[in-house]
């Protein structure tokens, strides 16, 4: 379907700036962390296992 | 007499409490990334004053200065003033020469009757400052400190947000080479600075904006009266919680990365922790009505609270904790060895999930002091986690190998050694204290580094909270005694 003419056309996204890739990357690596910490209570759960396995 | 045993558990397990705390805080600092209450915009840029203390600061004023005129920051919005109290060396020279290397740049304040301290020095900047009105945002930063290049705009891109009245970026030890010391509080700064701090985003309330590079919005200076405080030895504390409670957000800036030279040794750690231990007194008392109370704001809130009081409190847990542990050892020695495994297994998960989590958040430090992070508690709590969690690993080869030696572990010798892993959470802090002496003593200083490995970083602190709770009874004069810097930090920038 053809836009009517009275409707102007929808701007073009600027590119992100640096600093604003920049904030992109920092957020990442904020939300990796959580990652992070369940691995690190999975290994600790393991680790816990393990004993109870042991001993 | 069930009664009394359960008393006494309980208090056993009040050792547990900061443990519990640095766990909550670094599931909390996980949750930074969705939850945190600091939303940075990508570009921000006010007028920024940066007002520097300096008293005989030749060694380091000349570098920080070059460092702070090389920042990603639009020049016309920077001006940095240092402010030379009284100084006696050749920092008035070397000021004289960096004014007129960058000239509307930097400026030079001379104290010529100096010897108040950090805080009035400050002030004296700030009244420069303030006279002139230029200035939107000010920045206090210590003599040494190193900013690495994008550090400041990442701190006043937080300013976007109306709400957020102060900022403090990510100071981290950076002297290269860094001996023993200097790595043990690289580490102790991922998890008190990378880690706490994120948490303290996340409840919405931070305990303190570090004195050496600390950011504050125009508005939250004039809400303290135009001042820091100089009637504590916490100023920064006093500072940062004014200003949230005059209802504005103080946040930490994770990735404002900021260098700092820290004391290598015991001696220079314990003068420069008793101040700040002394100083979290005089905050604790003088917000005796802000803690725990839900009309403060997250100030309030238990959470905080409960971070703040298991520092604040520390010493005295682990003082309950094997006090009545041995009290329990008096009434059913049974009982308290089961309560002995139960103990030192919480500190086994809290350790390993605290110092994991510190080196996946900051790897780059990780990779430098993984040993000391590793050995914060102290090689001898290690082991004493290895014979509660794990008795076999003992019972057959630790016995074997006393046995090779010619020494025969009879009952009596195992039951001085059960009765030393109980009490060791106390002796530690002891075990600390004497290291400060013999370091102060200037004899066998070679055994200093060795001796702090086995009895561990921590116990290290908690000795020296304990010390500034005394001084601080004994109502000791307050003296700013400097930290002694000679420009050790690396090129880091």
């Amino acid at each position: 379907m053809k836009r009517p003419p009275s409707l102007p056309a929808p701007p073009e996204a600027a590119p992100p700036t640096a600093a604003e890739l920049d904030l992109r990357r920092e957020r990442r690596s904020e939300r990796q962390l959580l990652l992070w910490e369940i691995g690190i209570v999975l290994l600790i759960a393991a680790i816990v296992v393990a004993r109870e396995l042991l001993l | 007499m069930h009664l009394l045993a359960a008393i006494l558990i309980a208090l056993v397990l009040t050792g547990t409490l900061p443990l519990i705390a640095g766990c909550y805080q670094f599931a909390l600092a996980g949750l930074h990334g969705f939850r945190s209450r600091c939303t940075p915009a990508g570009e921000f840029y006010p007028n920024v004053a940066i007002v520097i203390p300096a008293w005989n600061e030749a060694l380091v004023i000349e570098r920080t200065v070059d460092q702070l005129a090389r920042l990603e920051y639009p020049h016309d919005r920077l001006r940095i003033y240092v402010v030379d109290d009284a100084s006696t060396d050749e920092t008035p020279a070397l000021l004289r020469a960096k004014a007129a290397q960058h000239p509307g740049l930097v400026f030079h304040l001379r104290r010529e009757q100096g010897g108040e301290g950090k805080a009035h020095t400050i002030n004296h900047g700030l009244r420069v400052i303030q006279a002139e009105g230029w200035y939107e945002a000010v920045l206090v930063i210590d003599a040494d400190v190193i900013f690495t290049t994008d550090s400041l705009r990442r701190m006043t891109r937080n300013f976007a947000d109306p709400e957020i009245g102060a900022v403090m970026g990510y100071i981290k030890e950076g002297s290269r080479p860094a001996n023993w010391m200097k790595r043990f509080v690289g580490y102790e700064y991922v998890t008190a600075q990378a880690g706490a701090r994120r948490a303290q985003n996340v409840l919405g309330a931070q305990a303190c904006l570090a004195g050496g590079a600390q950011l504050l919005r125009r508005e939250s200076l004039e809400a303290i009266g135009g001042a820091i405080n100089t009637e504590t030895l916490a100023e920064d504390t006093v500072t940062t919680i004014t200003v949230q409670l005059a209802g504005m957000r103080v946040v930490f800036e994770p990735h404002a990365i900021v260098w700092a030279e820290e004391p290598g040794d015991v001696l220079g750690l314990w003068k420069q922790r008793v101040r700040w231990g002394r100083g979290n007194v005089q905050v604790t008392l003088r917000f005796r009505h802000v803690w725990l109370r839900r009309e403060s704001g997250p100030l309030g809130g238990i959470g905080f609270g409960l971070i703040w009081f298991s520092v604040f409190l520390m010493p005295v847990f682990m003082l309950t904790s094997s006090a009545s542990l041995l009290a329990l050892y008096f009434v059913d020695r049974t009982l308290a060895q089961e309560v002995f495994k139960a103990l030192w297994a919480i500190t086994l998960v809290t350790y390993l999930f605290v110092t994991l989590s510190a080196f996946a958040l900051d790897r780059d430090s990780a990779r430098r002091v993984w040993r000391e992070g590793l050995l914060f508690p102290g090689a001898i709590s290690l082991l004493i986690i290895a014979y509660a969690v794990y008795p076999p690993l003992f019972d057959r080869y630790a016995a074997d190998g006393l046995r090779d030696l010619g020494i025969d572990p009879h009952a009596g010798l195992s039951q001085a050694i059960q009765l030393f892993t109980y009490v060791w959470l106390s002796a530690s802090m002891l075990a600390a204290w004497l290291i400060k002496q013999l370091d102060k003593s200037g004899h066998l200083r070679f055994l200093v580094a060795p001796l702090l490995y086995l009895v561990g970083f921590g116990p290290l602190l908690c000795a020296v909270q304990t010390a500034a709770y005394v001084k601080e009874l004994q109502g000791k004069e307050m003296r700013w005694e400097k930290t002694e810097k000679t420009g050790t930090v690396g090129d880091l920038a």
